[in-house]
């Protein structure tokens, strides 16, 4: 509610006579303020209004009751947010990578497409090398020129999650049967994973090999053979 | 002691002649042309022709090839030597077998 009149810096209206005595009394004052105009206006009582609900920013900015006795550091805050891998412009789907670590070592595998994690989605196909539908870090990848045609397929429903480990049965304590009982976990591929396989698979195996040597070619494993120099060469 | 060098797709430049070897072909220009003039003489001479079935710059050319083989070349090279060099053992074995009958 704007006032009607800009009102400027209250101005008291009892002088001082001297510093800490005022001309008027206090009497004098109360009609001076016309605080029994006030009163009129609002039949007899002062106006007044309710206490404002307590606003949470006051309960904050309030001292604390409690100081602790040492002072702990707190950690600076870090609002930082990692940013998605970028991709190498080299790598695009259906281009043939070869791995560099790992069980796969040295196999020459079909990138698919990249993951919101930012791992690279791969595969054998596994007809052809022995390589299932698998994630592989960027860094641990070459990238070759050789691309297979990858139109076909339906990648939608891969995703980090479908590569989530299960949750470990809490294992019973037992001396004696220990062993044997870790022999006998040997986990069997669920069925839904190899038809997802088949399914990736069938159309990529078709256009591989519509090229000659290609099927071959993924079959084999890549090595450095003597005289070649990975700086010099073109993959 | 340096000389002035141009050639079509660089800038003219200067270079020392330890670093020069000179070669049959020649090129009809007065001495310091322009760029244009010396592609047009280059084009008259038909230069890169001449280059291209020497000896040097035919193998220059296989050199080129085989630096930019990719991966998939090689591994197609790879089979390409082992089956030319079946087909060497087969009649090598031929002939042996000839020769002891």
């Amino acid at each position: 509610m704007a006032p009607s009149t800009v009102r400027s810096a209250r101005k008291s209206r009892n002088p001082d006579l001297v510093r800490g005595v005022g001309k008027y009394s206090r009497s004098k004052m109360y009609h001076k303020r016309g605080i029994w105009a006030i009163k009129a206006k609002n039949g007899g009582v002062f106006p007044r209004h309710d206490a404002k609900p307590a606003s949470p920013m006051a309960e904050l900015l309030k001292p604390p009751k409690f100081y602790p006795a040492d002072d702990v550091k707190k950690p600076l805050i870090n609002k930082r947010k990692p940013k998605p891998t970028k991709l190498r412009a080299c790598i695009t789907p259906g281009t043939v990578l070869i791995l560099l670590a790992g069980r796969f070592m040295g196999k020459r595998v079909v990138f698919l497409k990249q993951l919101s994690s930012g791992l690279l989605l791969v595969t054998g196909p596994f007809k052809i090398n022995g390589v299932p539908l698998r994630r592989v870090n960027q860094s641990y990848v070459i990238a070759t020129s050789t691309k297979v045609e990858i139109s076909v397929v339906n990648l939608e429903k891969f995703d980090d999650s479908y590569f989530a480990k299960d949750a470990e049965k809490k294992k019973k304590k037992g001396e004696g049967e220990f062993f044997e009982a870790e022999k006998e976990e040997k986990k069997a591929i669920p069925q839904q994973k190899k038809d997802d396989q088949k399914l990736v698979d069938d159309s990529l195996i078709k256009s591989i090999e519509g090229v000659p040597d290609l099927k071959s070619y993924l079959a084999a494993r890549f090595s450095l053979k003597s005289g070649m120099k990975p700086h010099e060469l073109v993959f | 002691q340096e000389a002035l060098v141009d050639a079509p797709d660089v800038q003219r430049y200067q270079m020392n002649f330890k670093r020069l070897s000179i070669t049959d072909i020649k090129i009809d220009i007065k001495r310091v042309p322009k760029k244009k003039e010396l592609l047009d003489a280059m084009e008259k001479a038909d230069v890169k022709k001449k280059w291209e079935s020497s000896s040097w710059g035919r193998k220059l050319i296989v050199q080129k090839r085989r630096q930019n083989l990719t991966d998939f070349d090689r591994f197609k090279l790879m089979l390409a030597k082992i089956k030319r060099a079946g087909l060497v053992k087969q009649e090598l074995a031929k002939l042996k077998k000839e020769n002891v009958a």
